[in-house]
């Protein structure tokens, strides 16, 4: 009972995913078989989440310590951007320059640097991390933008790109499960035991809970922002680096997808508070990104929503089904405040009795 | 007496802020000069063309700015601006509605979001960050939804754009008077062209900034910012204000769409798409803070000119577009370093006079 009590929130989120997932498997079927359960509908959806989940796992890190980083999407993008010149360039026989595991260290070094800067912005020169990550964000999509050329870079290394065609188990004939997808969720177990388990983990709670009173107790909440920081920007290149070995290129496109700002809804959705602190570990976030993006993308297999005129219901729905998540939120702790008073209230008259009786 | 005012001013935001501009005027001028040969950048059409690129992104500003004083944000201001656009551009082109009930009903349903907004935030207790994110995201579905031709077989239209024959109700043609709010120039061929909108514009700032500083609702707005606990005990109520500003910003929002349409005679569907933050943006580069309770209306004008200018300079030094992204980032963190520096100056001088 307790467990259900406690988990009440994640519990709802999990049932309404079951509902989404079942009623997209039922209307899809078309002649005896369901379109939505074959495997190259969920392998794509499952592709989908990859990128999106190892980028959500960085911010959802971020916003437990109470801070922000509104520029993910771009450092990502100028990181792949690079990624892909750097694996592109050819030497002087005409073969490849560097192996692709090099290039993606020299990416790494890229971020870390955009990391400490924010990290040097928010901590040393007191900015608020949301202006001035906004202000960031502008800087590396010019760069990013104009190094591109405004288009694509095609990335051709086949070692590189065989990782985001690799999938396993099957359905049928058709492999559905992507090995990118599992290494998201290996990322998002990681990060979730650290969270619970390590001390590190819990001081970032303490840090979102009460910055002050955290550095009271002795802890460096700087270093603890300047370690989430980098962090979110490694996680950031390689969600943008999945991104990239399934579209085999480096484009502007990536940043109209805006996978951070979903990772950042799907963590909020499963209970990382935006202020820091927040009940919820990354089981919820989890949960909350798969509803995210199995609604989105479910949509695409109703057959009343294959007419050109129903793209604006696909819109709208996306936008509502986060409302009616909140609310239910909003309801069930709303519930939970009441119990707690009630409590308190008993505790107070059992304490008065008591007292009266003496 | 005096000069203890002037001592006060030059500590001031507003000092800063103009100092950023004056630096950046002398920038542009002299390097558009090396540039083209000549001064391009310091002239009254330039000026003219700053001022005329203000009026959107200003109008999105003045709701933000209020919100934000309050502790509040809304992020959808933007998208609301873009519906209300779309709506007008839709109705008069497929309903034959006349302008002003075109407008008219655009702000009305404007304000019906911002009711929305309110109800989410206050009622069941959304951080208003991620209430006025999904808002934003219906909105942009409901646009695509009113930019469908009723008529048509293949309903999609990303942009409606109006021509002059269209006749409304009573066969008047409502794109006159759209184009008169967008495009009219006073002094048309004059040294000084002053563009129609930018009058209702500096009308809107300085209403909103007496409103702000004068009366009793903009105190009461900056005591909720400041600390709405403490707000409630002294009798006023939080929740009543959150709405009116809520309304207010949709609204304004709904007022840049207007503009967008009659500058452009069209209604797209990626109207003010990049203008998420816009407002937001301006607001906190000239002093309001993100927790509430401080800055005002002026430095929020400032602050917009400064980008503004900003953009223009780019482009009479043919800087291209991508360069202007990047550095309109950079200038961003400027402000806000010599921001923090000239605190840090105040505190130190604080503490000395101790």
């Amino acid at each position: 009972m307790s467990f259900v009590k406690k988990n009440f929130k994640t519990l709802c989120l999990i049932v309404l995913f079951v509902i989404v997932f079942a009623v997209a498997a039922l209307v899809s079927v078309k002649g005896g078989k369901s379109t939505f359960l074959s495997g190259p509908a969920i392998r794509s959806l499952l592709f989908q989440m990859s990128a999106g989940g190892v980028m959500m796992v960085g911010m959802a890190c971020l916003l437990m310590s109470g801070s922000i980083d509104l520029s993910t999407d771009a450092q990502a993008l100028l990181g792949i951007v690079m990624f892909a010149y750097l694996v592109q360039a050819k030497n002087a026989a005409g073969g490849p320059l560097l192996p692709w595991g090099v290039a993606f260290l020299i990416c790494c070094v890229l971020m870390v640097c955009m990391a400490l800067l924010h990290s040097f912005l928010c901590n040393k020169l007191n900015f608020m991390p949301f202006i001035a990550t906004i202000a960031t964000s502008s800087v590396y999509s010019g760069i990013a933008t104009w190094w591109s050329n405004a288009g694509t870079v095609a990335i051709n290394r086949a070692s590189f790109v065989n990782i985001g065609k690799l999938s396993v188990l099957k359905i049928g004939t058709q492999p559905y499960l992507p090995v990118l997808f599992i290494i998201s969720v290996a990322v998002i177990a990681i990060y979730a035991l650290m969270l619970v388990y390590t001390p590190f983990g819990r001081n970032i709670y303490l840090v979102g809970g009460n910055r002050r009173a955290a550095r009271l107790a002795g802890l460096n909440a700087e270093k603890i922002s300047t370690i989430l920081f980098v962090n979110n920007s490694l996680l950031a290149l390689i969600g943008g680096l999945m991104w990239a070995a399934q579209k085999k290129m480096a484009s502007v496109q990536f940043s109209t997808s805006a996978p951070s700002m979903s990772g950042m809804t799907a963590a909020i959705l499963g209970g990382v508070s935006f202020m820091g602190g927040g009940a919820t570990g990354m089981g919820g976030a989890f949960v909350g990104l798969a509803l995210l993006n199995t609604f989105t993308y479910s949509l695409n297999y109703y057959p009343i929503f294959q007419g050109q005129q129903w793209i604006w219901l696909q819109q709208t729905l996306g936008g509502l089904i986060l409302v009616i998540a909140l609310i239910l939120d909003a309801v069930t702790s709303q519930r939970a405040n009441r119990q707690l008073l009630a409590a308190r209230k008993k505790a107070i008259a059992a304490g008065a009795g008591s007292r009266a009786r003496t | 007496m005096k000069r203890n005012k002037f001592e006060k001013f030059t500590q001031s935001k507003m000092f800063t802020l103009l100092i950023l501009l004056l630096i950046e005027v002398v920038i542009f001028t002299v390097w558009s000069w090396i540039k083209q040969g000549g001064n391009s950048f310091l002239t009254l059409k330039s000026l003219t063309t700053v001022v005329g690129t203000m009026t959107i992104p200003g109008f999105l500003a003045l709701g933000a700015a209020f919100l934000m004083i309050s502790g509040n944000m809304d992020l959808s201001a933007a998208s609301i601006g873009a519906f209300s656009g779309m709506f007008i551009a839709a109705s008069i082109q497929y309903y034959h509605f006349s302008w002003w009930a075109a407008i008219l009903t655009a702000l009305i349903i404007s304000a019906a979001f911002g009711v929305a907004n309110a109800v989410l935030v206050n009622e069941f207790h959304f951080q208003p960050f991620i209430a006025t994110m999904a808002m934003s995201t219906v909105i942009r579905g409901l646009l695509s939804l009113i930019s469908m031709d009723p008529k048509a077989e293949l309903p999609i239209a990303t942009t409606i754009t109006l021509n002059g024959k269209m006749a409304d109700w009573f066969g008047n043609h409502p794109t006159d008077q759209l184009s008169f709010i967008g495009k009219y120039v006073f002094f048309q061929g004059k040294a000084v062209e002053i563009p129609f909108n930018i009058i209702i514009l500096i009308l809107g700032v300085v209403l909103f900034g007496i409103i702000l500083s004068k009366t009793k609702f903009g105190m009461k707005v900056y005591l909720v910012g400041g600390n709405p606990f403490a707000a409630r005990l002294v009798g006023v109520n939080p929740k009543k204000i959150s709405y009116i500003l809520f309304v207010n910003s949709a609204v304004t929002g709904g007022i840049a769409g207007v503009f967008f349409t009659s500058k452009t005679l069209q209604g797209a569907s990626i109207a003010l798409q990049a203008d998420m933050f816009t407002g937001l943006t301006a607001a906190m580069l000239g002093g309001i803070s993100f927790g509430g309770g401080s800055g005002g209306m002026g430095g929020a004008f400032v602050g917009l000119l400064i980008t503004r200018a900003f953009n223009q300079g780019m482009l009479s030094i043919n800087a291209s577009s991508f360069a202007t992204t990047a550095f309109s980032g950079v200038l961003l963190i400027l402000a806000l370093a010599i921001d923090f520096a000239s605190q840090r100056r105040t505190v130190a001088r604080a503490l000395k006079g101790v």
